[in-house]
């Protein structure tokens, strides 16, 4: 891929922006951001997953432990079919965070060991944060469903 | 069955067990005293605190993150606040400011307080557990005069405060501060040189450098493993830039040094809260926001604000569409990543030594499953 689009990246903590890159290229990118001297944003804060309504946002929050500056790296995923590559061979701390974005969005991380749903039953019908998720469905324990 | 599986052991410890600070559940495979395996399970307390956002206007949603960590409170709301302070571009006071930094520094040191006392009741010690929850009472004790509430204190608001801090209340944290270091004191003098809680928590639970930032570990955690980070100095926000104070750090990682570093923590949270009493008493200000808190709408946008709690960093997003309710708010805390590395860290390491290990991290589960 072509990292120049990495030139400037690097930003005080307090301020935010990001930058859009195609999912593909998403594992290079962290490995590249992460492993180079000169960004050496070696710490995942965390992964944010936004439900646009026609596709899904992931937001991979980058710091740096040394210069204290962060970063925003920006992928989309398609609706229809919710697959993108794992980042836990690049940050080990992925892996909660790409268990409960799966609980709670249906995303499919691929190459993850261990996907399975982190914080509901895991018998739970639905991805609770969804925009069109129903809370009133009737299969579920408050409405008089059965699943534990 | 093969001689090594019949050796081993799988054993469930909680969701409720006395010891695991709110409702965690692991399950351990042994092989005779040694812990092979661990797989902890969450989200028993999970409240659905990111989709409540979602379904109520921002001021109804703010006395809610009060409860995402408990011990905690002043943090969370704060987090909450910067967001959609930066998003609405809102002014907030420097007294504002000053009190905000006041009290979370209180909450902070009864923070550690709690965990102090916790800790030593894992491995078995009853005794500090009465000591530090009688300075916990007072520190609980100012906050309900000033705020009503003991723990859940719905304090903040979008661009100030609810109401002013009083001098015969600023007096009083005077008096508390005075003392306090004698008391911290007197639980080294009880502890740091004791032979059976040193034997038991040095090079116990050893997080290196290299594993403490693969796994997202922050706060007190990380600086005890040798990586001097707080974002109160790296990304300095309210006054803290104003502040005099140290970053305590230690090198190990071993639960001896995350116990060391949070009682130097305890000094130095004295140590900024004295400065903030003195710069309080002498100006006086506006901390009441002209802000319109039902009606508030958030112009359309995405923040992250990051705050160094008492267990890490605690960040929240939150993403506006421009309505009087957020389109998505995203919390990411210390304990939930300080629970990933359990595994990693009892690899290998005696059944005994788990409560060292496990009490050693302060996870609080609330923060884990939101």
């Amino acid at each position: 891929m072509n990292f120049d689009i990495f030139e400037n990246i690097g930003e005080a903590a307090n301020t935010f922006s990001k930058i859009q890159i195609d999912s593909n290229e998403l594992v290079e990118a962290l490995s590249y951001l992460k492993n180079n001297a000169e960004f050496s944003l070696d710490r995942l804060n965390t992964i944010i997953a936004v439900d646009l309504n026609d596709k899904f946002e992931l937001i991979y929050d980058l710091h740096s432990v040394e210069t204290g500056k962060v970063a925003r790296i920006s992928v989309l995923v398609d609706r229809n079919s919710p697959h993108i590559s794992s980042v836990v061979n690049v940050f080990k701390s992925a892996n909660f965070d790409e268990c409960e974005i799966y609980d709670m969005f249906g995303i499919v991380f691929d190459k993850n060991p261990d996907l399975k749903r982190l914080l509901m039953p895991s018998s739970w019908i639905g991805y609770p944060l969804r925009k069109d998720y129903v809370q009133s469905d009737e299969r579920l324990a408050w409405n008089g469903g059965d699943n534990d | 069955m093969t001689n090594q599986e019949s050796t081993r052991m799988k054993i469930n410890i909680g969701p409720q067990h006395p010891s695991t600070h709110g409702v965690l559940r692991l399950v351990l495979e042994l092989d005779g005293e040694i812990i092979k395996s661990c797989e902890p399970i969450i989200g028993y307390l999970h409240r659905g605190m990111e989709k409540m956002a979602e379904n109520r206007t921002y001021l109804q949603y703010l006395p809610t993150v009060d409860r995402i960590d408990y011990l905690g409170g002043f943090f969370n709301a704060y987090a909450f606040c910067d967001a959609v302070e930066s998003l609405a571009q809102i002014e907030v006071s420097e007294r504002t400011q000053y009190i905000r930094v006041l009290t979370m520094e209180m909450n902070r040191l009864s923070s550690h307080l709690l965990w102090l006392g916790t800790f030593m009741l894992d491995m078995g010690a009853t005794s500090p557990l009465f000591y530090t929850f009688r300075d916990r009472e007072e520190i609980l004790s100012l906050f309900e005069e000033l705020t009503g509430q003991r723990m859940m204190y719905n304090y903040y608001t979008f661009g100030g405060l609810r109401h002013d801090v009083t001098n015969v209340w600023l007096e009083k944290i005077t008096d508390f501060i005075k003392k306090m270091p004698r008391k911290i004191q007197d639980y080294e003098n009880i502890i740091t040189d004791n032979p059976i809680f040193v034997t038991r928590t040095e090079n116990i639970g050893i997080i290196s450098k290299h594993a403490a930032l693969q796994y997202s570990i922050t706060g007190p955690n990380l600086r005890a493993s040798g990586i001097e980070v707080d974002y109160r100095k790296q990304n300095p926000y309210l006054v803290y830039n104003e502040l005099d104070f140290d970053i305590p750090s230690a090198e190990n990682g071993d639960s001896f040094d995350r116990y060391t570093l949070r009682i130097a923590e305890m000094y130095e949270c004295l140590k900024i809260i004295s400065q903030c009493v003195a710069w309080l008493i002498e100006n006086p200000g506006e901390v009441v926001s002209s802000v319109k808190q039902p009606l508030l709408k958030v112009p359309e946008g995405e923040f992250i604000s990051n705050v160094e709690a008492p267990r890490g960093v605690c960040s929240c997003y939150v993403k506006s569409d421009g309505t009087g309710t957020p389109y998505r708010a995203k919390w990411r805390t210390g304990s939930y990543y300080a629970v990933q590395i359990l595994p990693k860290l009892l690899e290998n390491s005696f059944y005994p030594d788990l409560m060292a290990i496990f009490g050693s991290l302060d996870v609080i589960l609330p923060e884990v499953d939101r």
